[in-house]
């Protein structure tokens, strides 16, 4: 905590003081944001929410592939933001973890199964609109698309079967979606429409790209509810 | 419910997908078939796309430039479709890491195992195609330091009919000196003459104080300056559907953007650069007596004329030919596409 007894100091001596002259500006600074902004107090509850399932395809040009998430609320903020004028503003915060099963085939390039675990940063307005930003990592593996031949030291050729390669994948999406105040089966939760920017490593020891174009429906799985961190903050400006 | 047969479906399309992976082999032989397939060899994967007329029994093979080119996303142009592929069967081979090609833990790029690698292509054609097919290669650029390396050795010649060697680099230090040497030189009566006067300024100035010294940063600024002073010089004559534009705009069927970038960006950090600024085959041409035909333009300061003046005359070759297409830059065959395809296609017909 920034004490009085340092601004105190400032008296002391030249270098405490230009030192404190620094403190001193970004207690100026931060006080709009901090003081102004006041938080009386957060609320934090366990409400549940059900399991989700994601399923979403991929399709930019000669690309394309599926994958299959189940994810879960892991924790959400709530926040509400009170304005001078009385009107009030929320959005919501919600922090997911999914594990993803998928694929994509690229004619003459591969097909290539990954297993992934994404964890979504979801900043969701009462609307329903909702920008994404998800980091993942996980693991890939390709299968070339056309016939492989091996030759050996003595010209003998062999075909060979389920040629690839291992793969450790990280990367990122953004995107956006809507998101629908249903529980009601048979309707989507959700859809989205995310850009993938995958990095597989190694691909002739250094690191190759594959971005994709995502356009995904999400549904709740009702039978399967969890509690999860529900964190209710208000704030008056 | 619903929620459940939508994923059923999704799951089993998804194998169905899959299943589809696995493609039966095809091997055709036509006039205007399109093959494709992958050699696997020291842990790369590499495509090869055949063309064009197959039952001609001849094949040209495409040894591409970079290092980190592409032949299926490059050569692979309407000039040597319309010019070749009538006429020839047409194998485009993606060298590793390059192009389509995929590797995981490979050993180290190194000329040895694009040699290697070349080698095994032309045994895995002849394999396909008949053992009675003549294999032509048609090397470029860097291509030119790649085919000499399988051509020297051993008992590789017997392999091929013949060698089209295009502005091939076959000595990385000796290519380093003509490119200075005539960009000072051509530069010089560039500005006497006021034309593009500060560019050519530029580029005089940095090979005035820069000898090539073996290092990789003088040897790329140098080319760096070969490729700008094509730039100026207004009778080249411009090549059409080239260029980020072309790979854009054209019907790259078997082409991947974004892997062939990130092949291209593995090899540009590979150490592969240095080494081979010290490969050399200036002392091993004269093992070389197969049919050859270089050609060159005129305005390469990239592989300049003198490279393929020593493989003339140092080639133990009965039947050579060199052709200077006076219209032209490093990439000829794209400048003056009538010449250049007329010469190789005479050439092949009479080998």
């Amino acid at each position: 905590m920034f004490s009085m007894a340092g601004i105190y100091g400032i008296k002391k001596n030249d270098d405490t003081m230009a030192r404190f002259s620094v403190l001193f500006l970004v207690l100026i600074g931060w006080f709009p944001v901090s003081s102004w902004a006041q938080v009386p107090s957060d609320t934090l509850r366990h409400p549940t929410a059900p399991v989700f399932l994601q399923a979403s395809l991929y399709f930019p040009l000669q690309l394309v592939g599926a994958q299959l998430s189940i994810g879960r609320l892991v924790a959400q903020t709530e926040r509400h933001t009170i304005e001078k004028t009385g009107s009030e503003r929320v959005v919501f915060k919600d922090r997911i973890v999914c594990i993803t099963p998928g694929f994509y085939r690229q004619k003459y390039l591969h097909t290539n199964l990954f297993l992934s675990v994404e964890y979504a940063f979801v900043r969701r307005h009462p609307s329903g609109m909702f920008t994404q930003f998800v980091p993942f990592a996980g693991v890939s593996r390709t299968f070339l698309t056309d016939a492989v031949y091996t030759v050996d030291a003595n010209g003998m050729v062999q075909k060979e079967a389920s040629a690839g390669d291992w793969r450790a994948m990280a990367g990122f999406s953004v995107g956006l979606g809507r998101r629908f105040d249903t529980h009601k089966a048979g309707l989507p939760g959700a859809i989205y429409l995310t850009v993938n920017v995958p990095f597989f490593y190694p691909n002739f020891r250094s690191v190759a790209i594959k971005p994709t174009v995502q356009l995904g429906v999400a549904f709740n799985l009702n039978r399967l509810s969890h509690s999860y961190a529900n964190t209710l903050k208000t704030i008056h400006r | 419910m619903k929620n459940y047969h939508f994923l059923t479906f999704l799951l089993i399309g998804s194998l169905v997908a899959c299943g589809l992976a696995c493609r039966p082999e095809t091997v055709s032989i036509g006039s205007a078939v399109q093959d494709y397939f992958y050699l696997d060899n020291q842990g790369a994967n590499m495509p090869i796309l055949v063309e064009g007329n197959t039952a001609s029994g001849v094949i040209v093979l495409w040894v591409h430039g970079g290092p980190g080119g592409t032949a299926i996303g490059f050569q692979n142009d309407k000039n040597s479709t319309g010019y070749l592929e009538s006429a020839f069967g047409v194998a485009y081979w993606d060298q590793r890491g390059a192009g389509g090609s995929q590797g995981s833990n490979t050993p180290p790029l190194s000329l040895a195992l694009y040699a290697d690698d070349l080698k095994k292509v032309i045994t895995l054609l002849r394999y396909r195609y008949g053992q009675k097919t003549k294999v032509f290669l048609l090397s470029h650029s860097w291509g030119g330091l790649v085919a000499p390396a399988f051509l020297t050795e051993g008992t590789n010649q017997q392999l091929i009919s013949g060698w089209i060697n295009v502005a091939g680099a076959h000595n990385y230090a000796l290519n380093d000196s003509l490119t200075r040497a005539y960009l000072l030189q051509f530069g010089k009566t560039q500005l006497a003459q006021n034309i593009h006067t500060t560019d050519w300024q530029k580029i005089v100035d940095y090979t005035e104080n820069h000898m090539p010294d073996g290092s990789l940063d003088i040897s790329r600024a140098l080319n760096s300056c070969a490729n700008q002073a094509e730039g100026y010089i207004d009778d080249i004559q411009a090549s059409s559907g080239s260029g980020l534009s072309g790979l854009f705009s054209s019907d790259k069927t078997a082409f991947s953007f974004f892997w062939t970038l990130s092949n291209a960006g593995a090899t540009y950090t590979a150490n592969l650069n240095k080494t081979i600024l010290q490969a050399e085959y200036s002392s091993k041409l004269s093992r070389i007596s197969l049919p050859l035909l270089c050609i060159t333009g005129k305005y390469d300061f990239t592989v300049p004329r003198g490279l393929a003046d020593e493989v003339m005359l140092k080639t133990s070759s009965v039947r050579k030919k060199l052709v200077i297409l006076n219209h032209s830059g490093h990439i000829c065959m794209d400048n003056e596409p009538v010449l250049f395809y007329r010469e190789v296609v005479d050439f092949i017909r009479q080998n």
